[in-house]
């Protein structure tokens, strides 16, 4: 017996030894951040998954797929580059088997094709169990919560932005559990006929990388430099759209025009309000995901024939960096942003979204039903596979504990960053002096209103310097907007097709005169919310 | 004397006749005794689970199993496919061979895309019991108390889908007891008697971008009208005003479907809601059909902005609701003693049922689907109005450009010349009267709509004529589109030169069209030459005709649907240059007494659908058919005079269960008695019986004929004597 206790422990002392043998020539290569990180995801992943015993059946839609083995082999043969041809396959529901094809997708990202959960597409036929979607994106959750880029879908769907159809599913591969994945629908011509607005497809626009045709990434390309750098994604009549995007393609690249002009042709181009909520819900998900590159849509509206963008791949948190208020997406937003009514049209949107996801709670209620929906397919899921470090190769298996770790850090973030930015749209901080004119000084960031009550049936001219504002008949009385001036940090290259770039709001100092002076009852709002400002003497 | 301590000692027989008399007596009265007495007796009233338990211990009434009492379909092989139905891909239709009760042909099948089982599709001639198609469903726990739930959702006052079970074969294998139910399409709609009517789907789902916008089944300019309706009411919703939703929904049925809801237990989120939207009443009625599926994991969860759930934050609904739950929750003994099924035993628990937080629980937070505010841009709204609000101004104008005469509730034509040329609409809230002597001239394509009651009070002497304006450019049609409530009289009129239209998105298609009218009377009138699909059609009600003439071109002169009714003495002379049918008699059950159908180059008289018609005392002459029979329609024929006929009686040779019971009737001169293999009976006597479902006596006193005056009468004949 004591011979037996002693090899035991000599045995556990060699196992131990090999371990640490192991790390330390694991740090010594990949250095020690990276080698911990990948050994705690691996550790965990083996120890702590295993615990889960019986989670019980699954909330979510159960995908269950039929792959020959010989065509996945084909697909797998060489990733990334294998993996783009439709190869058929069988999806089973409700006991029927529907033919479908099944291609790898996703390039550039790792997580895509790395690791044991890989991207996929399938492409449905016309009598398909998930009419009247006909190609839907099964993608691996580029997160450890796995739900921040469904919640950044949902968030920007409830501000009124188009998004695509998007549901946390299960999927089984061959009998075998394969993991949860995100569904998307992938938009094409049919984007207004699935959602049962119109009979016919419509005019849409992808802006995308460039198609892949050999072994190699390709250069990436401005989006706005040339409309042929958007791809036609639909059946649909393309005359009066290629004139369209054309147009808008030449207003966004040509810089000498004013900006008057300029907005009075965009807003005959694109549906301003939509961009405005799209802007404004990039704000609220805080995501820089849609750039000058990729990740962006337009769809001409059968009804405005304007173009409205579609919310794609926005991730939840995923912030440009310095959490500016006005950041710069792309080049269309470079213009659209320096248009104080648009920008503030967009602020507006974004405080009501604010207001309403998380004053009321709206989003932590349905961040919450998610997990509770999602919970016994996380436990279920022993395939899970993410970035495990910040180097894109490291896409490695990772645990329960990461997602539950994740969970709370994503409710945190999402709760302080938001109430950071309430705080930013709303600061009603403004410096007031009355004399024979009228002193305003701040430093905060949102744009004032000014309204007082008046019989006068003339718009009074109020002058400003050397300029003359406008006013605006309002509610029986005049209303006066004080837009804030804004303008890109000292250094940065001020052209639209310059890449994360963003607004910064000068301090305003300005002196309004009134033709018979300050009005007895004017009343000083914050134009995004609404509210009366902290007049400081 | 000592009583003894022994015990005494009960042998086997005792016991044994105690136990075979006891146990015997139980089983005799648990088989034998009516549930509704014995589960009341004196004192002791049994529980739902003490009953089930001596139910199951001494019930031995023989039941047959539900299989057995089941219909069988046979489904075949496919030509396209080699495999059988069960084994069959994808969401395809394929052809196959299918065999029901008194039915074989070819049809399309397809497996269902939302659930377990089949959708059958059936040529549009060739429909199984006047169905296009039919979804069959494996009987799992959940679809076995289909039936009931469908049961007390009619009982409830709502349309539903009918349903039944039946065994399924395929390729000669049994494949079990499926649940057979009628697919919601518009054939459905006509089958229920609703015309006029559109189907218009709902999602309630608001994480579904396809389920924000309602599918409408309708043409373009129908659907984007009525989008922009709903969307206009459930934006006011969003703004806390349900009143115009409120004048856009039937209000009873909304309650009934949502007290349904709360009894099945479906998740709201999972399965659209189809509703009959009609348009003469410009109100959505929803659709009841079981859930494919009950229990709901989103149970919290919000639902999108929809015509039904925010009805409950209305005060006068909501205690509506709490009323039909309660007449529902009293009425709980009789239905669950009507369905002894486990299942339908928890749904139907009077705690389930009579909730009081079912009105809450229903009325859950509402929110747009995704993007929808994108979407709103450039749509077409029409501005807020309740439903209810009578358009005033636009009856007085009519009035004043009329000359027309308002007097409270009427607008009345008095003698005089109309010349119309724009489409007018009464409202429901006005009747309108036509005087003896109104000449009404309608413009090209016009019609004059009414949806309240229509009185047109001419005489055969100084009668009421409708016209076109040009000959040779057809007005639409004049119509009474009412609620089911609303009265159409007319006598006196003389009317010509219609060509239906589709007006308020209802299809016309008689030149005088009478739809959802409580009863039509119409006496002394003449129809003529026209283009329209009929002369005259009636759909629903009741009717009655009496000295009525259809003359000239037509393509046919009266359609009727869905009514109960007696046409008298109605004289229908055909124009013998074109192939013009007399009497078409859908559902229902129409009385034809006397009256003379003559020159009729298609069928005078044409029994379809499931019409029980009435043929007595008739002169049929010169037509290519005179009588035929159709569907699962049953004709009686009795006391007529055929003659000069090409074909006499007519019913399809198979393929139909149409019967035609012919009495004694006088043949001359015909070419043709009968076709072939026709299902035609002889019959020697017709009886009271037999007619007094159609509201006639058997043998009616003919009514004395009015000779016409010849010459002046003698001053000195009233003064005689």
């Amino acid at each position: 017996m004591k011979r037996d206790r002693r090899g035991t422990g000599v045995g556990w002392l060699i196992a131990l030894g090999i371990v640490l043998v192991s790390l330390v020539v694991f740090a010594a290569l990949l250095g020690p951040g990276r080698t911990a990180r990948i050994a705690v995801a691996s550790f965990l992943s083996t120890t702590v998954d295993g615990l889960a015993e019986a989670p019980g059946p699954h909330r979510l839609r159960v995908i269950d797929l039929r792959i020959d083995q010989g065509h996945l082999d084909t697909l797998n043969s060489d990733l990334p580059w294998s993996g783009d041809h439709n190869v058929p396959a069988m999806l089973v529901e409700h006991g029927v088997e529907y033919p479908v094809k099944f291609r790898y997708r996703g390039i550039y990202s790792a997580s895509h094709y790395l690791g044991g959960k890989k991207s996929f597409r399938l492409t449905l036929g016309k009598d398909g169990p998930f009419g009247p979607y006909r190609r839907l994106n099964f993608i691996n959750p580029k997160s450890f919560n796995m739900v921040n880029d469904h919640m950044g879908m949902w968030i920007a769907g409830r501000m009124g932005v188009a998004v695509p159809w998007n549901e946390m599913v299960f999927v089984r591969l061959n009998g075998e559990d394969y993991g949860v994945m995100e569904m998307y629908e992938q938009p094409d011509g049919r984007f207004e006929k699935n959602r049962r607005l119109t009979t016919d497809e419509v005019p849409v626009y992808r802006g995308e990388y460039p198609p892949i045709t050999g072994r190699e990434l390709t250069e990436k390309r401005t989006l706005w430099r040339k409309a042929s750098n958007w791809q036609y994604v639909s059946d649909a009549d393309s005359s009066l759209a290629h004139a369209h995007l054309q147009a808008l393609v030449d207003v966004i690249y040509d810089s000498t025009l004013t900006l008057t002009q300029r907005r009075d042709t965009l807003g005959s181009l694109i549906d301003v309000d939509a961009y405005a909520r799209y802007l404004a819900a990039m704000l609220v998900v805080n995501t820089k995901h849609m750039d000058q590159y990729h990740n962006q849509w337009l769809v001409m509206s059968e009804r405005t024939g304007l173009f409205y963008p579609i919310f794609w791949d926005g991730l939840l948190m995923f912030p440009p960096e310095g959490e500016p208020l006005y950041f710069i997406n792309d080049a269309l937003a470079h213009w659209f942003l320096r248009i104080p009514e648009w920008r503030l049209l967009r602020d507006r949107y974004a405080f009501e979204g604010l207001r309403e996801l998380h004053r009321s709670g709206a989003f932590l209620a349905e961040y919450d039903r998610t997990i509770e929906r999602i919970k016994p397919s996380v436990l279920a899921d022993r395939n899970k596979y993410g970035h495990v470090s910040l180097v894109p190769a490291d896409v490695h298996r990772f645990s329960v504990a990461h997602v539950i770790s994740s969970f709370a850090g994503m409710r945190s973030t999402v709760s302080g960053y938001w109430d950071r930015t309430l705080a930013r749209l709303s600061d009603g901080k403004v410096a007031v002096v009355r004399s024979s004119t009228l002193r305003l000084t701040t430093a905060n960031e949102a744009p004032l209103e000014l309204r007082w009550r008046s019989f006068a049936s003339t718009p009074p001219v109020v002058i400003v310097g050397a300029d003359t504002l406008t006013t605006m008949r309002k509610e029986g009385g005049w209303s006066l907007m004080v837009h804030r001036e804004v303008g890109l940090p000292e250094g940065s290259w001020d052209r639209p097709f310059a890449n994360w770039q963003h607004y910064v709001v000068k301090p305003l100092d300005i002196e309004l005169s009134f033709p018979g002076g300050v009005p007895a009852g004017l009343t000083i709002t914050n134009a995004i919310t609404d509210e009366a400002v902290d007049q400081a003497p | 004397m000592k009583r003894s301590i022994k015990p005494r000692k009960v042998g086997v027989m005792p016991w044994l006749i105690g136990t075979v008399l006891m146990g015997g007596s139980l089983v005799l009265l648990f088989t034998f005794g009516k549930a509704d007495w014995l589960r009341r007796l004196p004192l002791v009233e049994a529980g739902d689970r003490e009953w089930n338990s001596y139910s199951a211990l001494f019930d031995r009434a023989i039941t047959q199993p539900d299989s057995a009492r089941s219909t069988i379909l046979r489904i075949g092989g496919s030509s396209r496919t080699g495999a059988c139905v069960e084994d069959q891909l994808g969401g395809s239709w394929y052809p196959r061979w299918f065999e029901g009760v008194g039915y074989g042909d070819s049809v399309e099948v397809r497996n269902s895309l939302d659930r377990e089982g089949f959708v059958v599709r059936f040529k549009k001639n060739a429909p199984y019991r006047d169905q296009r198609r039919i979804m069959l469903t494996p009987t799992t726990t959940g679809h076995v108390q289909a039936q009931q739930l469908v049961s007390i959702a009619s009982e409830l006052g709502l349309v539903t889908t009918g349903t039944s079970l039946v065994r399924v074969l395929s390729c000669g294998k049994e494949l079990g007891t499926y649940l057979q139910t009628e697919w919601v399409d518009d054939e459905m709609l006509e089958r229920r008697g609703i015309s006029g009517a559109i189907l218009v789907k709902q999602g309630f789902d608001p994480s579904r971008p396809d389920h924000q916008f309602a599918v409408i089944e309708a043409d373009s300019a129908e659907r984007v009208h009525l989008r922009g309706v709903i969307e206009r009411a459930l934006s006011e919703v969003q703004r806390g005003n349900t009143d115009m939703l409120a004048g856009l929904v039937d209000e009873k049925s909304a309650i009934a479907w949502l007290l349904m809801a709360w009894v099945d237990g479906r998740d709201l989120r999972t399965e659209p809601v189809m509703f009959a939207y009609n348009w003469s009443t410009g109100r959505f009625s929803p659709i009841y059909q079981p859930p494919a599926r009950t229990g709901g994991r989103n149970a919290d969860a919000p639902l999108s902005y929809n015509l039904l759930t925010p009805l409950l934050r209305r005060a006068g609904f909501k205690a509506q609701f709490a009323k039909r739950q309660a007449e529902l929750a009293a009425r709980l003994p009789e239905m669950r003693q009507r369905w002894n099924s486990g299942e339908l035993q928890t749904m139907l628990a009077v705690a389930h049922v009579s909730d009081a937080n079912a009105a809450t629980a229903l009325d859950r937070p509402l929110i747009a689907g995704p993007g929808h505010a994108t979407f709103m841009n450039g749509m077409v709204m029409p501005s807020v109005a309740a439903a209810t609000v009578e358009d005033t101004a636009m009856i007085a104008h009519l009035a004043k450009r009329y000359k027309l005469i308002l007097q409270g509730d009427s607008v009345i034509f008095p003698r005089g010349k109309y010349m119309i040329n724009e489409d007018i609409e009464f409202p429901s809230t006005r009747s309108v009267l036509m005087l003896q002597g109104a000449r009404v001239f309608l413009g090209p394509g016009r019609s004059l709509v009414c949806k309240g009651d229509l009185y047109i009070r001419g005489t055969m002497r100084n009668p009421v004529f409708i016209r076109p304006q040009e000959d040779g450019a057809p007005f639409g049609t004049v119509a009474v589109l009412g609620s089911g409530t609303q009265q159409c009289a007319i006598s006196g009129l003389y009317v010509s030169g219609g060509a239906g239209a589709k007006v308020a998105g209802n299809k016309c298609g008689g030149m005088v069209t009478v739809q959802g009218v409580a009863r039509t009377l119409l006496n002394s009138t003449v129809f003529q030459e026209n283009r329209a699909d009929a002369s005259l059609l009636i759909n629903g009600g009741e009717v009655e005709m009496r000295e009525v003439r259809f003359e000239d071109a037509a393509q046919q002169f009266v359609q009727l649907e869905h009514v109960n009714g007696v046409l008298r003495d109605v004289t229908m002379v055909g124009a013998r240059t074109n192939t013009t049918d007399g009497l078409r008699i859908g559902t229902g059950t129409v009385a034809v007494i006397r009256g003379i159908y003559t020159g009729l180059r298609g069928t005078a008289i044409l029994a379809d659908g499931a019409a029980q018609v009435l043929v007595h005392k008739v002169r049929l002459s010169q037509n290519a058919t005179a009588l035929r029979c159709e569907a699962r329609a049953v004709l009686h024929a009795d006391g007529n005079t055929l003659e000069g006929n090409d074909l006499v009686f007519s019913t399809p040779s198979t393929g139909t269960s149409a019967r035609m019971l012919v009495y004694p009737n006088t043949l001359t001169g015909n070419k043709s008695e009968r076709t072939a293999g026709s299902s035609i009976v002889e019959k020697t006597e017709l009886d009271a019986v037999t007619v007094a479902p159609f509201g006639v006596q058997l043998n009616e006193p003919v009514p004395e004929v009015k000779k016409p005056r010849r010459g002046r009468a003698s001053r000195s004949s009233s003064t005689a004597d």
